[in-house]
Formats: C-alpha cells, structure tokens, sequence
C-alpha cells in the first residue's frame, strides 16, 4: 500500500513545522510497525509505503482526526494506492513530484527571544508615538440598495512590523504568543501616557474620543487597564465624557478572571466600553463570551469560517448579531458570510480598500493608488502620510464626509 | 510546566518605611496645628483587607473610587505605608466625600465581594488640626500589636525585583546548563472510591520556587504572568529530558505532567515518548491551562489527537469558581477537568458542572469542606492534604 498525506494542502501559514514533525512520527511509526518507508516529496507531501492487511484505515483514521481542523474532508488529506490496482498511477504522481521545484530549506518559525523583546521594549522608548503606531477603521454596512459605509470606530494600536523593523528583527514579536502579550503589556504604558497628553492637548490621536470623528478603540492588556497610567488616562477620559472603548483579548479575560473583572469594573466606572477581541470562531465554541458582558465582540473572519457548520451561526445569534464585528475582514467572502448571518459591523483590509476607493472618488482619480490611499490613512504620523495631497480626507474616515469636504 | 498556581499564598505588600506620603500628611498636620489651618482627612485602610485582597490591581480600583474626592479644592492624595491612603481636602465637601464612598463600596462590592459594612470600617475621617495626633497614629506610625492576626502571622517578604525580559533571556541561558533533579518533585492525586482511599497517580513537577530562588535570586518571577508562561515552555522541555534519562521511569507509576499545548508537538516530548516504558503508555496524564487551550484551538485540537493516539490522557487544570462559567468544557474533549476548591464553588449551581465525559479532580482539597462539597457533587479524584492524611 502507499499513502500519500498532501501536506501541501494545508491552507498557509499550515504545514506549519509541528504539523511536519508529529506527522512524520505517527508515519514512521507505522512504517516501523508494517515494514514500511517514508519519503518527503518536494510539494511538503510525505509518502508512506508499507505492508498493510487492515486496507491502511487505522492510519488513516488517526491522520483524519489530526488534522480534523485544518482539513475537515479528509479527501482531500491523504490517497491511499494500491501497489496492485493503482501502481501506474502512483508512479505517475511520483514522477511528477520529481519534477516539482525542490523546496526551500524547511522554514523554521522564527523563535522568539527574550533577548529580541527586550531590544523592542527599547525602541518604543526611543521614538515618537506617532511613528510606531497605526490605526484602521471598522465600519457599520448599512443594508439597502444604497449600501453605505458608516464608520464605527478608529482603533489605534502599535504597529508590530515597525518596531521590528527599527531592531531588524522580523517576526519576533509574534513568534512567541507568550512573549508578545508581554511586549504588549509594557507597550500600554507608553501608549496610555500618550493618548492622555493627547487628549489634554487636544491632539490629532485622539479626536475620535473628542466625539471629532468615529470613536477611538484601544487595545489593551488586563496589567494595562489596572496600571496607574490607565488610572491617569481614564480621569482624563472621564473629565471629558471622552468616547472611547478598551479592547480585552478573550485569552487574557480566561486566563486571569479576577484581574478581567477587576479591569471591567474600572472600565465601567471611567465610563468606557468594552471589547472582546481576538475571538477566533474555534475559541467561540469552546467559550462563552456573553458571561464577560462586553458591549462589542470582535469575530475574526477566517477562510474556515463557512465551513465551521450551524454551530458558529447559533452563537453569532446568540450573542446579537448587533454585537458583533468582522474582525479580519480581508476579503469580500467576509463580507459575504457576514452579511448572510446577520452581521453590519466589520473591520479589516477590505473594509480599508473600501474606504480607500470612496476617498480616491473624492479626491480625484489619478493621482494614488488605493493600496497607497489605504497604507496612508491607517499611519498616525507624518512620515507614513508623505506623498497625499489630502491629508484632511485621509482623517475624515467617513466617505460621505470626504466627499462633502471635497465639494466644500 | 505551565502552571501558575503559586507555591504558597501571595506575601503581603511590603511597607515602605519612611513614605514621602506620610512625611507630607504629617507636614500637613504640622502646618495646621501651627497655622490653626481646617484640613479634613480621610483615610483608607486597604492594609485591612486580606492578603489576597491587596494585589496591585485591587489597591487601584480602591484608587480609583477615591477620585471624586480629589476634585475637591486643594484635593491632595497621600499615599502611607502598608498600602494605606489618604486624601485631604479643604471644606466639607459632602456631595464629593458621598460619591467617592458609594464608589468604594461599588468597586469593592463588585470586583472583591466585599460589603457596604466592610468596605465603610475600611474608611475613618479626621479634622485638623483636632485629630492630628490620632491621624498620624492611624496613619503609618502604629505599631504591629495594632495590626490584625492574620497579618501578624506571616511575615513580610523582602521585596522581589520583578522579572523583565533581559533577565528572563539570561535565566533561560541558566536552564540548559543547570541540573533538574534537585528541583523534581511528586505530589499525588487520590481516588476516593466507596470510603476507600487509593493513589491515583503522582504529578510529577519542578519546584517553581527553589528554581527562582537558586537561578533568579531576588527576583519575582511570576510578576509578570506572560514572562512566567514563557519560561514554563523551557521548563517543560527540561523536565521531558529529564524523564527521557534512562532508567528515570524504570520503576515509575502512573503519572502526570503539567505541559504547554506546544510543548506535546515538540522534539522532546517525541523523545520523551519513545523512551515510555510501554507499561506505563495510557497512564500518564497531560495537564493544559484553559489559556493555553483558547490561545490557539486548532494547534490544542491538534496536540489532543495526536495525545490520545499515543495513549495520553488529557487533563484541563487552572479551571477556578471565575472560570467556570466562561468555558464551554465539552466540545474541548477532554479526560479530566481539575477544578480549584474555594468557598465560591459552594455558590456554583450543579448545573454548571459540565464537562462532557471529562471526569473532575478537585484540587486544594486540603480541608473537609472542600473533600465534602467534592463528594456531594459526585467528584472522586482529589489533589490536597484532606485526603493525604487519611492514605
């Protein structure tokens, strides 16, 4: 018999190299058992051939439930060959995989150092706030013929690819999730005593919160919102009625009860909303998001979505579709999932090449790209902003406004 | 070793001797004596809630209720030693001093299940220049007679820097040199099955605080939790090379880890796997924190099949009375789900006690209570001195 497990499948960032390594042991181990061999192929598929009286069922039954979330149609996973009936066949897909290109080195994940973090820690205190931090905006679909977008909120947040790209690091600060919630923990002291000077001086950053323009999001951690910077910052929220909602990454609300209801508890009593965010749709079916009682979740879109079954559309309805933004929302599939399960809020880079196309209208064809248009307006500093002649559209957020302002 | 449950009870907060928070009260209290200045006072005696009560974000929620009555003219906050504070203000400003109590008593009732009675004996309020003496005796200068039991009892820890990432890297470097055996330790769980008591299995780990004591000395090193997950993920691929050693398990039991869901999908664990003695292959239980699990499910659902294909229980720990209700615990397909005694589980409604087919283990089990309130929900497995006194 041979089996062959197209790894090669595997929708990117999979065959990730843990994905690699237990495939390959579950696969030697039964080629140890059946007096078998295992080959790597230059697509990342792994062929096994070996002796098999059970028809190869028991392996494949194993490698089905493996990969169960990332390839629910196991079809689509492995091919089992009968050396007998199909060994043309399978000599053909041999001969084939010889003349595919031969990978690269297998690609390590970058392995986040403790080392790196410490080093990006640094950066943000050597910079200006403005240059290391980004900003996109979530919008509200209103149905209708006349499909507007009407902007929800502008989320502010550090931009990860900058700071590694000042210590020539890329890839570190995600490379270890533990790390990065760290990294993000001492990023919020920065970014609180910023947006607080902001806000007192009346700055640009923080005009959404002013009520000048959609209102501003932050994202924060638990150690954040109980830090005294946040205490700091949320007087000077609450001494302007400030419109402004803190974002809570549901692993941290789970991982620390206490310190969420902590934090929700100071969040209610400076007057801010709360956001759940990082809500992947495995993580909704393993939680219950509506016992954190958040005024907003942030659903992230996922190519896998359609296929996650009724299920996922139950707890969409169960939390309030009114409640629920489209995070991630890259592509038009999202929005079209979205819209077909009740959902008007989204927030993503479809949504900013969107926004990007109604500022272009406005401004006048010819002069940006969209991709330009979009990557301006989500910089909060001058250097990200050269080269638009508009900068005053790239602020306005809403389409209707630009083209108001356009005319004005 | 992912987990995070301490060692022992959190130490108090250290008091700081010689605060300038208590220089300027008792500057203020020196003026108006002198000056025949009206001052009022109010002080807040956080150092009276329990040691549980008084982390950092606690003492600023508590902070934050006090802010009403900073906007009160000449409002000036002062922060005392053992975690004590105080605001002076000028005039009486009621509707103020009315706002910041109805706060303390929201944030507190709310955030630390504390009533109105509690959280009012917590606040006195003083006039100067008539109640100096008694303010500043109040205030930072009493003696420990004056302090209550529970915190006589245990003494106040020198403080612990806390660990940062530079220092992390360097304890990291430490690890792969340092020898793990002396930190290794066994705890048991037992099944209580019809009056009789029996081991389980043993949870075998490393002695989180002989480790920082020997290899990061002076420092705290669960004060940042993200930083202690990290280094848990080194910990975990020393201790699975140190029970790949040969002979380790030669005369091992049924036993128990507690592991990072990324940590089952890497080299050491094959290695750790192929060197199981085959006698012991589906009795050694994998133990996951639920952040773990919800950080990234598809690597976690990954990571279960590929444990249970080579005979591995999976066990769900960490979970507490706060938890409980924000996990759905059945689709996570698990064997046992060790859940945390504490008195707020007597409030929990048995119906919330779901968790599939998994089997629950109650751990802390140190008291009768807890051993009782475990048997009437049904449990049999327990972890805590209750039940290894009686075996």
């Amino acid at each position: 018999m041979a089996l062959v497990l197209h790894l090669s499948q595997l929708t990117p960032p999979a065959p990730r190299p843990h994905h690699r390594r237990i495939a390959r042991a579950v696969m030697d181990d039964a080629a140890q058992r059946q007096a078998g061999q295992v080959f790597a192929l230059h697509n990342d598929d792994l062929l096994l051939l070996f002796q098999c009286d059970d028809g190869g069922s028991p392996l494949a039954a194993t490698l089905a439930q493996l990969f169960q979330m990332d390839v629910p149609d196991s079809a689509q996973l492995f091919t089992l060959w009968s050396l007998e009936d199909d060994g043309a066949a399978l000599l053909r897909y041999a001969q084939a995989r010889v003349l595919d290109v031969p990978p690269e080195p297998p690609f390590a994940e970058p392995k986040g150092s403790a080392q790196a973090i410490n080093e990006l820690e640094s950066v943000v205190g050597q910079n200006r706030i403005t240059d290391l931090t980004q900003r996109q905006t979530a919008v509200l679909l209103a149905p209708g013929r006349d499909a507007r977008l009407q902007p929800l909120f502008r989320e502010i947040s550090f931009s990860v690819a900058v700071l590694e790209t000042r210590i020539a690091a890329t890839g570190q600060a995600h490379a270890d999730p533990f790390l990065f919630r760290h990294l993000a923990s001492r990023l919020d002291a920065r970014m609180l005593d910023a947006l607080r000077q902001d806000l007192q001086a009346n700055g640009p950053l923080t005009a959404g919160a002013r009520g000048v323009g959609p209102k501003l999001h932050l994202n924060l951690t638990l150690s954040g919102i109980l830090s005294d910077p946040f205490a700091r910052f949320a007087a000077a929220c609450r001494a302007i009625a400030a419109q402004v909602a803190i974002e809570i990454s549901l692993v941290e609300a789970c991982a620390d009860p206490e310190a969420f209801t902590a934090a929700r508890t100071r969040l209610r009593f400076a007057g801010l909303s709360l956001v759940l965010d990082g809500v992947s749709h495995h993580a909704l079916m393993l939680t219950v998001p509506a016992v954190l009682e958040p005024d907003l979740i942030k659903l992230d879109w996922s190519p896998q979505l359609p296929e996650a079954g009724a299920a996922v559309a139950q707890a969409v309805a169960a939390l309030g579709e009114s409640r629920v933004v489209l995070h991630r929302a890259e592509t038009e599939d999202a929005l079209r999932w979205g819209l077909a399960h009740g959902i008007r809020r989204f927030q993503g880079r479809w949504v900013d090449t969107m926004l990007a196309a109604q500022r272009i209208g406005a401004c006048g064809p010819g002069r940006c790209s969209m991709r330009q248009c979009a990557e301006r307006a989500s910089a909060t500093g001058p250097a990200g902003r050269a080269g638009c002649r508009n900068p005053a559209l790239l602020d306005a957020a809403s389409p209707l406004a630009a083209r108001s302002m356009a005319m004005a | 070793m992912s987990g995070n449950e301490p060692d022992h009870p959190e130490a108090p907060m250290a008091a700081p001797a010689g605060s300038p928070g208590l220089a300027a009260l008792q500057g203020l209290v020196r003026d108006c004596a002198t000056a025949g200045v009206e001052r009022r006072v109010l002080l807040l005696r956080a150092d009276l809630l329990p040691p549980r009560l008084t982390r950092p974000h606690h003492l600023g929620l508590i902070r934050d209720a006090l802010d009403p009555l900073l906007s009160a003219e000449r409002a000036r906050l002062h922060d005392l030693p053992k975690g004590r504070l105080a605001v002076s203000w000028r005039g009486l400003a009621p509707a103020l001093l009315q706002q910041s109590l109805e706060a303390l008593e929201h944030l507190l009732g709310t955030s630390l299940r504390i009533g109105p009675a509690t959280a009012r004996s917590l606040v006195r309020l003083f006039d100067l220049p008539r109640d100096g003496t008694e303010l500043l005796a109040a205030a930072g200068l009493e003696s420990d007679d004056a302090a209550p039991p529970w915190r006589r009892a245990i003494p106040v820890a020198p403080p612990l820097m806390p660990l940062d990432a530079a220092a992390l890297a360097m304890m990291e470097r430490q690890l792969r040199r340092a020898d793990m055996t002396r930190f290794a330790r066994r705890k048991p769980v037992h099944r209580l099955d019809s009056g009789q008591v029996r081991l389980a299995w043993e949870r075998r780990c490393l002695s989180i605080s002989e480790l920082a004591d020997t290899l990061a000395p002076g420092r705290d090193i669960r004060a940042d939790a993200w930083l202690f997950r990290r280094l848990t993920r080194v910990l975990d691929s020393r201790m699975l090379a140190l029970l790949s050693a040969p002979f380790e398990l030669h005369r091992a039991g049924p036993f128990s880890l507690d592991l990072n869901v990324g940590s089952i999908l890497g080299p050491e664990f094959l290695r750790f796997d192929s060197a199981l003695p085959s006698r012991l292959r589906g009795r050694v239980v994998l133990e996951l924190q639920p952040a773990d699990v919800l950080a990234d499910p598809a690597t976690f659902a990954f990571a279960r099949e590929f444990a249970h294909a080579r005979g591995y229980r999976l066990l769900l720990r960490g979970v507490t009375a706060a938890s409980l209700p924000m996990l759905c615990l059945p689709p996570m397909e698990l064997d046992y789900v060790q859940l945390r005694w504490s008195p707020e589980l007597m409030r929990v409604a048995p119906a919330a006690l779901q968790a599939g087919t998994a089997e629950w283990v109650l751990s802390r089990a140190d008291e009768d209570n807890a051993l009782q309130w475990g048997r009437d929900q049904g449990f049999s497995l327990f972890r805590g001195r209750a039940l290894a006194v009686t075996a």
